[in-house]
């Protein structure tokens, strides 16, 4: 029965998505990629739908569980980098495994305010799109210029900029590189990764005792502020072929006001949890695919009518549902083992993890990466000014894309 | 919010979301149909039929199947994927895909064909 097979497939989804989400610089698409070459082998035995239903559900619990590295080794992936420095904050204070909570509220939450709403935004997607497609890049710079007048100085202001550019550059160069393997790992774990282990490490800060309890407490009104922010800027990112979590969530950070740290880090753990869902509500309206998972489930299933569509929901339902158990027990055994170790000999070893995972991935250019990167990275601390504005190595080349 | 609170609710997520799975599954679920049943107003219509293969031959993009339950008809599966099964004469088969037409003849182009013995 068919019903038996969805529900095999997203266990068997669930499971994938714990060792994608766990470990650095193994990304959905590397699976959903290796499922497209295998699925002459697989179709002999199951239906298309099924194999569709494994890359949602690996994809959904993917974005709850990614939550973890980031926080906890600050070895983020792409849609995770603005939240290793909130989320290491925590870790820092004790409060590692509220900092994951807080980000399954946020990607649980979205994910059921997006499927609620997307009902009534599906038919206006064509539209919406062909309206806002010509000036995306436009939208892009104006946040920018916004996101760099709000520091405080004029010297901040300066330096601001030259963050932006420095890392910008080097994002142009990093994903124009030829023939260069996981070229994101390297960039973000140097910028976001490495840097801020490495500025721990000089002010020799030690780990306090992680605990797991329930003292965060984050105001209604700024809760709903980052999950709405969340909703609406993570399926803007959906539309958009280029425009990515972290590039969205620039924007959110800009337009949701002051949230506070807690609250911040429930927008960035909705974010790219709201992205992959409503990106199928953007297959079903267009039939496109705006990211790796989903070019892969169109790859295998061809097109989505319908009732496609609601069993993908179903599907990140059930996915979202069994991904937060996980997550927060996995946190919790983190939490636990973390309060075994040393700091310094943890942050050692993240960062001499990470590097032979760089090497691994993309040799010894993406060292060179790393190494640069790592530089750039420790700029903007240095320099007194928010690190936000380092995301000019993904914002930049977007907006060149949509601009040129 | 409480972790209890998330518990229920993420409960709750899951719950909906195996209701619509069993609902929605029952719909994509296409009937077995027979050679016999498939007429004019089935065209673009999705169908699943078993049967004995008649006749198998292979070009460039495309294998050409007959299946025969005792009426015959054609199957064409293009092999936009690997196709890793191999077909013979005399395999039992469940082959599910779309129902068209070709020169006023009807014809199934498979999605999926399945060896059964």
């Amino acid at each position: 029965m068919l019903f038996f097979e969805l529900l095999v497939a997203i266990l068997a989804g669930c499971f994938i998505g714990i060792i994608t989400g766990l470990t650095p610089g193994v990304h959905v698409n590397l699976v959903a990629v290796l499922l497209v070459s295998l699925s002459g082998f697989f179709l002999g035995f199951t239906s298309p739908i099924v194999l569709g239903t494994f890359i949602v559900a690996l994809a959904v619990t993917h974005t709850f569980l990614d939550a973890i590295p980031s926080i906890f080794l600050g070895a983020p992936d792409a849609d995770m980098a603005l939240n290793v420095l909130p989320g290491h904050r925590m870790l820092l204070q004790g409060m590692g495994y509220e900092a994951v909570k807080l980000t399954v509220i946020g990607s649980l939450m979205a994910l059921i305010f997006t499927i609620i709403f997307m009902p009534f935004v599906l038919p206006f997607l064509p539209m919406v799109y062909s309206f806002l497609q010509p000036y995306i890049g436009y939208i892009l710079i104006l946040v920018v210029i916004y996101m760099l007048l709000k520091e405080s100085s004029l010297n901040g202001k300066f330096f601001g900029f030259v963050v932006f550019m420095l890392s910008g550059i080097l994002g142009l160069i990093v994903l124009n590189w030829q023939n260069l393997g996981q070229p994101l790992f390297p960039l973000l774990s140097g910028i976001f990764g490495i840097s801020s282990l490495l500025l721990s490490l000089s002010e020799n800060v030690a780990l306090p005792k992680q605990r797991v309890t329930e003292i965060v407490k984050v105001e209604k009104n700024k809760a709903f502020r980052a999950i709405a922010g969340a909703v609406f800027f993570g399926s803007l990112a959906a539309l958009f072929p280029g425009l990515g979590s972290a590039q969205a969530a620039i924007i959110a950070m800009q337009v949701v006001g002051e949230i506070g740290m807690y609250a911040f880090i429930i927008l960035i753990g909705g974010m790219n949890t709201v992205n992959f869902t409503f990106s199928l509500a953007t297959l079903y309206s267009l039939q496109k695919a705006r990211n790796g998972a989903i070019v892969a489930v169109l790859e295998i299933i061809k097109s989505v009518d319908m009732n496609g569509l609601l069993i993908f929901i179903g599907t990140a339902l059930l996915a979202g549902g069994i991904a937060t158990f996980l997550t927060l027990g996995i946190s919790r055994v983190f939490a636990n083992l973390i309060n075994r170790v040393n700091y310094k000999a943890l942050a050692l070893s993240v960062i001499a993890f990470i590097t032979v995972l760089t090497i691994y991935f993309s040799g010894f250019t993406g060292l060179l990466i790393l190494i640069t990167s790592t530089a750039v990275g420790l700029v903007a601390p240095l320099a007194g000014v928010k690190r936000s504005n380092a995301m000019g190595c993904l914002l930049l080349p977007v907006i060149l894309f949509f601009v040129l | 919010m409480k972790e209890k609170t998330l518990l229920k609710i993420a409960l709750i997520c899951s719950v909906v979301g195996i209701a619509l799975l069993y609902i929605f599954s029952e719909g994509i679920e296409i009937d077995e149909s027979t050679i016999e049943n498939i007429n004019k107003g089935n065209i673009g219509e999705s169908v699943k039929i078993k049967g004995v293969l008649s006749r198998v031959s292979s070009a460039d993009n495309a294998v050409f199947l007959e299946i025969t339950q005792p009426q015959t008809l054609s199957v064409i599966l293009f092999k936009e994927r690997d196709i890793n099964i191999t077909l013979e004469e005399g395999d039992y088969v469940e082959i599910i895909g779309k129902i068209e037409e070709y020169e006023g003849k009807r014809e199934v182009i498979a999605d999926r064909v399945r060896v059964i013995s």
